[in-house]
């Protein structure tokens, strides 16, 4: 973005230098800036009553009418989905009637949404589109995902579907087994993540979860893979998330508070020795997002963590660097993670009491983050919430998520 | 004729219940995982049968499985396995006491009470 100021420090200075920065290097032929301007979601189901394309249909619909954007100046499709192929992006684009002069399919599983997004910013400041639309969703029930994970990657169709392995839980049982003998943490502590997500869920009329979630129901819930049990677990359902990002005439225009990526990082595959790492891949960039986005981590005014179980996200909170290796579960007793509290967690309730809408619950936490950041979250609200941290986990293969991307949002007003 | 298969010739040793694993020819490496090509040289790769004893790195009991088949076996323990021969799998232990199944304790490639297509292991002594 190549802006300069001094970065690192309370959020209106820093948002104070970015504007003075823009005056300076604003003029002709400088880089196109994206924004964000717009987000939606089609109604979560727990059990399928419309299919993919209406799910898709639906939160692209939305979030295009919240932006006063119309269909045909999309030039820009980002789609992730599990359930869609043989379809993909570009069948999804004939079947809208959009014209693309740019598309993107994500193949990150769980980090796609957050990848997408970057891409898409990406693709406008270099020109070649100038309003994207990013989707992703499944129509998932709880054994139609199960099934899906038996042949997710061509290790687990040749290595784990044979043992009856589980599915996720299985895997993320072992990482969690893994981590408690490592480090000591505990189920209690696991459990805050479960508990205080849900407090959020009940202020959001969006999650499927509307009953309230104590700390004993999280330890006596019923076993599914020991050490997880029932509220560790995702509900697999369906649903569709959309975003859109624009180039900066066209944000202007449609009057949405307008936001910016401060930052985007991946890694893939980030520790190819290791069968099943305790370091999840986010480690490998979390510095360099922070120093990109000229940002401190308690700058931060919410985190929206990939939450598929609660361990990967104490397993976040270390290799992000908000705590030190092995110490999330004692970090996960004394921070309060609430809305009005030191670091807001999943705000909307994330996947665990939202539901995972298969490759929707990688880019719920976008979602989440821009409608947090335009202040629209309701009874949900942060107050005066100015940039925050999204991350993206996924592609579980043999032992492990291939797939990690983190971004920071932030607003550009 | 048939293709040569790298992910069959492991299932294949694991039907009878053998642990057929790979070893890089250039620097000796072993994937636990078969593959094409060694992924820290990229050289190619042979079998070899390996001792089937190793320790137990992280386990699981799963309760519930969402495949029918394999519902007369839970609880299922799954368990990722340090092998001596230097690799980790992940695999499934079998046996009456395959509950009592805890990070450390040794294992042996199973030869009774079998049921995956795949090797299979057992709490040793
Ligand atoms: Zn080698």
């Amino acid at each position: 973005m190549g802006h300069d100021g001094d970065g690192v420090g309370g959020n209106a200075a820093t948002i104070g230098a970015r504007e003075l920065g823009n005056v300076v290097c604003g003029g002709a032929g400088s880089v196109s800036e994206a924004r964000i301007v717009s987000y939606a979601s089609s109604p979560y189901e727990k059990e399928p009553e419309h299919e993919l394309l209406w799910h898709l249909w639906t939160a692209a619909q939305r979030c295009l009418e919240r932006a006063g954007i119309e269909k045909r100046d999309v030039n820009g499709l980002a789609l992730t989905s599990f359930s869609y192929p043989p379809g993909n992006v570009v069948t999804l684009a004939e079947h809208f009637g959009m014209r693309l002069t740019w598309g993107e399919q994500g193949v990150f599983g769980g980090a796609s949404g957050v990848v997408t997004v970057g891409r898409a910013v990406d693709a406008i400041r270099a020109g070649r589109a100038r309003c994207v639309l990013c989707l992703a969703g499944d129509v998932f029930t709880v054994a139609s995902h199960d099934s899906m994970l038996d042949s997710f990657t061509p290790a687990m169709g040749d290595y784990l579907a044979p043992h009856g392995f589980g599915g996720a839980n299985g895997l993320f049982a072992l990482v969690e087994q893994r981590h408690r003998a490592l480090y000591g943490t505990t189920r209690e502590q696991l459990g805050r993540v479960a508990v205080t997500q849900r407090e959020h869920a009940l202020l959001n009329p969006g999650a499927l979860f509307q009953t309230p979630l104590t700390l004993e129901d999280y330890l006596a819930a019923r076993p599914i893979a020991e050490p997880l049990r029932l509220f560790d677990c995702v509900m697999p359902c369906s649903g569709a998330e959309a975003v859109l990002v624009v180039h900066e005439d066209l944000a202007a225009a449609t009057r949405r508070p307008p936001l910016e990526l401060r930052a985007m990082r991946e890694a893939h595959n980030a520790h190819p020795e290791l069968l099943m790492s305790l370091p999840g891949g986010f480690e490998q960039y979390a510095n360099e997002l922070f120093a990109d986005a000229r940002l401190g981590r308690g700058d931060l005014d919410f985190v929206q963590l990939y939450d598929d179980y609660p361990i990967m996200v104490a397993v976040q909170l270390e290799c992000s660097g908000f705590c030190e290796e092995g110490t999330s579960g004692a970090y996960l007793e004394a921070t309060d993670l609430s809305i009005h509290g030191d670091l807001p967690l999943n705000t909307g309730g994330g996947q665990l009491s939202c539901g995972q809408s298969g490759a929707g619950g990688g880019m719920i936490g976008v979602v989440e983050a821009v409608q947090q950041l335009q202040h629209e979250a309701g009874a949900r609200q942060v107050a005066d919430a100015r940039c925050g941290l999204v991350s993206g986990f996924g592609l579980v293969s043999y032992g492990k998520g291939l797939c990690t991307a983190g971004a920071i949002l932030a607003r550009a007003d | 004729m048939p293709v040569p298969d790298h992910a069959a010739r492991f299932q294949e040793g694991g039907a009878e219940g053998r642990l057929l694993l790979q070893r890089c020819v250039s620097c000796a490496h072993v994937p636990g995982l078969p593959r094409i090509a060694c992924p820290r040289c990229f050289g190619p790769l042979g079998w070899f049968e390996a001792p089937g004893t190793g320790r137990i790195v992280s386990c699981a009991i799963l309760r519930r499985t969402h495949n029918e088949q394999f519902e007369r076996h839970l609880p299922i323990v799954l368990a990722l396995v340090r092998l001596d021969a230097g690799a980790e799998l992940i695999s499934t232990l079998v046996g009456p006491d395959r509950l009592e199944a805890a990070i450390g304790r040794p294992v042996d490639v199973a030869r009774e009470d079998r049921w995956s297509t795949l090797v299979q292991f057992r709490l040793a002594d």
